[in-house]
């Protein structure tokens, strides 16, 4: 069997020429600190950075990666080579000048620039690199928090001449490709109660149910803004809500009576009435809903929502199973060759239709 | 599918399909809270497998968890049962016996919102001052941002509504005030609250270990202190030389 892999080196370095507006450094963030008013945080979207993991073939380790939302930015490779890949959204990608797949492996080496376009299709990218972006551990974890300005590349988003370091990674599997995930195309998000669901009235609980909301643009880690037509939805009192915990995912409805709803760095505890919250299987397809899409929240219990959780994990679980060898052109087996990446046997070589 | 507003407390709440609340009751009281705070620390030495993370807030306890580890039936059954075990939660050992001390100036510079505050009281800046600078409070939770605190609960003679108006920043230090509370900003934040005074206290550090110093239990001491020494304490801070003095009650 054909296998492509390279010796262990110290790790690359990756700069930064242009960021995207919002692209931060993230993993899967950092539960257990929420008594001390930080949120877990980490990747906006599971399943995408769960694909990053299979291309790369580390299903068990979490590397640090950059989450893009919106659009991408300009990297250069100043040293070493580094194993990458591209997931979640489909964003436009060169690497110096030649056209990128998405979610396929692909080498870069030093003095090679990847130019990462206006995502489409979604909101968020993430550009995963083998063995993971190294920025220090904090808390636990390496993810951006932007409430805390903690973790990530200097606790903040990325910027213009930001230099990255890579973990020394051996592994070199260029090429491998996975098929779109087997989106569960439906035309509803399941949502449950929550803390405060109880202080609207069944009318306007059920309203809101008939309701085809809109996304807008504002839109970011810490949440996502709803607009629709109608009129404002309204708790049954307008007594002052004691503040109390915000988890993932919770529909707020503020003052005015418009929606947020509040995703991986929105803050721990709030005073605004929440309608109710996204189960976690809804999530990821929710995040890459873009400014314009409509969207109907449907009511499920804990049953609905565990079987659709259940089943999002087989399938992703199952992702390995998916990974297909694509065909390398001669111009990138001379790029592996001229950086010294081949012999050696990988990981996922069971299932290469390449000999 | 769910009974709605809980008719009797503990009341068991589930947030989305990975998250629970117990709940104390419907309103703000130390004696309330001090039972959330000490629930939460049964949960926390309970180690339920499942359970990914638990945090004190006002009136109940949130409970995130992996719904694929622990279903929400079996949590529910396990955190009743806990109840059921400690239905007298004051008579756990005392959640904390910290007494931090806080220095707080009020020195208008620094308290852009004092006069506004006592002309809703009405009552004059210096009275607003002294009754809430004598004011011993319990620490009712951390949240919204990192190691920011909210205690309570302060005298009558106090209570203001939020403002109708949002601040668009506050700095670190910041002591605000509202709905018979104290909050003290650990980072910078937009308010509604009254800005009334600014302490040297940082309750978020993330280079210090432990990152946030005061926690939900912990008690805290006001002290009025003026500018100049509010200038020394945040001199001798920034040098690594002053932390909030910590007594055991």
């Amino acid at each position: 069997m054909t296998t492509v892999t390279s010796q262990p080196h110290t790790g690359a370095i990756l700069r930064v020429n242009r960021a995207g507006p919002y692209s931060s450094v993230q993993d899967l963030g950092r539960p257990g600190y929420l008594s001390w008013g930080i949120t877990e945080g980490g990747v906006a979207d599971r399943i995408a950075y769960s694909e990053g993991l299979t291309l790369l073939g580390t299903p068990s380790v979490t590397p640090a990666c950059v989450e893009i939302f919106g659009m991408g930015g300009c990297y250069e490779v100043l040293e070493g080579s580094i194993q990458a890949c591209l997931t979640g959204a489909p964003i436009p990608a060169t690497l110096d000048g030649q056209e990128i797949s998405h979610r396929t492996t692909f080498a870069m080496t030093a003095g090679q620039v990847l130019d990462l376009g206006i995502i489409r299709g979604g909101n968020i990218s993430y550009l995963m690199v083998g063995g993971g972006i190294d920025v220090p551990m904090v808390f636990g974890a390496r993810s951006t928090h932007l409430r805390a300005s903690i973790g990530g590349h200097c606790g903040r988003n990325l910027r213009d001449g930001d230099v990255l370091h890579v973990m020394p990674d051996m592994s070199r599997n260029v090429g491998l490709t996975l098929p779109e995930f087997p989106v569960d195309r439906r035309d509803t998000t399941r949502v449950m109660l929550s803390a405060q669901s109880h202080l609207f009235s069944d009318e306007e609980r059920a309203r809101f149910f008939a309701t085809t909301f809109k996304i807008t643009h504002e839109l970011d880690r810490m949440g996502a803004r709803l607009s629709f037509d109608g009129a404002p939805f309204l708790p049954n009192s307008n007594a002052p809500i004691i503040s109390e915990s915000i988890v993932l995912g919770d529909i707020q409805l503020m003052g005015n009576g418009q929606p947020v709803v509040l995703l991986a760095d929105r803050q721990p505890t709030g005073g605004y009435p929440r309608i109710a919250c996204i189960v976690r299987a809804d999530v990821p397809s929710f995040v890459q809903k873009q400014p314009g899409s409509d969207v109907m929240f449907e009511l499920v219990d804990h049953t609905e929502s565990l079987t659709a959780l259940q089943a999002q994990e087989r399938a992703i679980a199952s992702r390995q199973k998916h990974l297909v060898q694509a065909t390398i052109d001669k111009e990138n087996l001379m790029n592996l060759n001229s950086t010294n990446l081949i012999s050696g046997a990988v990981a996922n070589g069971e299932h290469l239709p390449w000999e | 599918m769910y009974s709605f507003a809980p008719s009797s407390f503990p009341a068991l709440r589930p947030l989305g399909d990975a998250s629970v609340l117990v709940e104390f009751g419907d309103g703000i009281s130390t004696e309330l809270n001090g039972r959330v705070a000490a629930f939460e620390r049964v949960i926390r030495k309970s180690v339920i497998p499942g359970v990914l993370e638990t945090a004190p807030t006002i009136k109940s306890v949130v409970i995130r968890f992996d719904p694929l580890e622990i279903s929400f039936e079996h949590l529910s059954a396990t955190l009743r049962g806990l109840l059921d075990q400690h239905t007298d939660l004051s008579n756990i050992e005392q959640v904390s016996r910290r007494v931090w001390n806080v220095p707080v100036c009020y020195d208008q510079a620094l308290a852009p919102d004092l006069a506004e505050m006592a002309n809703a009281l009405n009552l004059d800046i210096p009275e607003v001052i002294r009754l809430h600078s004598v004011n011993v409070q319990q620490v009712l939770m951390i949240g919204f941002a990192p190691g920011f605190l909210y205690s309570g609960l302060l005298p009558d003679t106090l209570h203001v509504p939020r403002r109708t108006s949002i601040t668009p920043e506050i700095p670190p230090g910041a002591v605000i005030c509202a709905v018979g509370q104290t909050c003290i900003a650990a980072t910078t934040m937009p308010t509604g609250w009254y800005e009334i005074g600014r302490s040297p206290l940082r309750n978020f550090h993330p280079d210090r270990d432990p990152a946030v110093l005061i926690t939900a239990g912990d008690t805290i001491s006001f002290s009025a202190i003026g500018k100049a020494e509010f200038e020394a304490i945040e001199a001798a801070r920034d040098a690594g030389n002053w932390q909030p003095e910590c007594d055991l009650a």
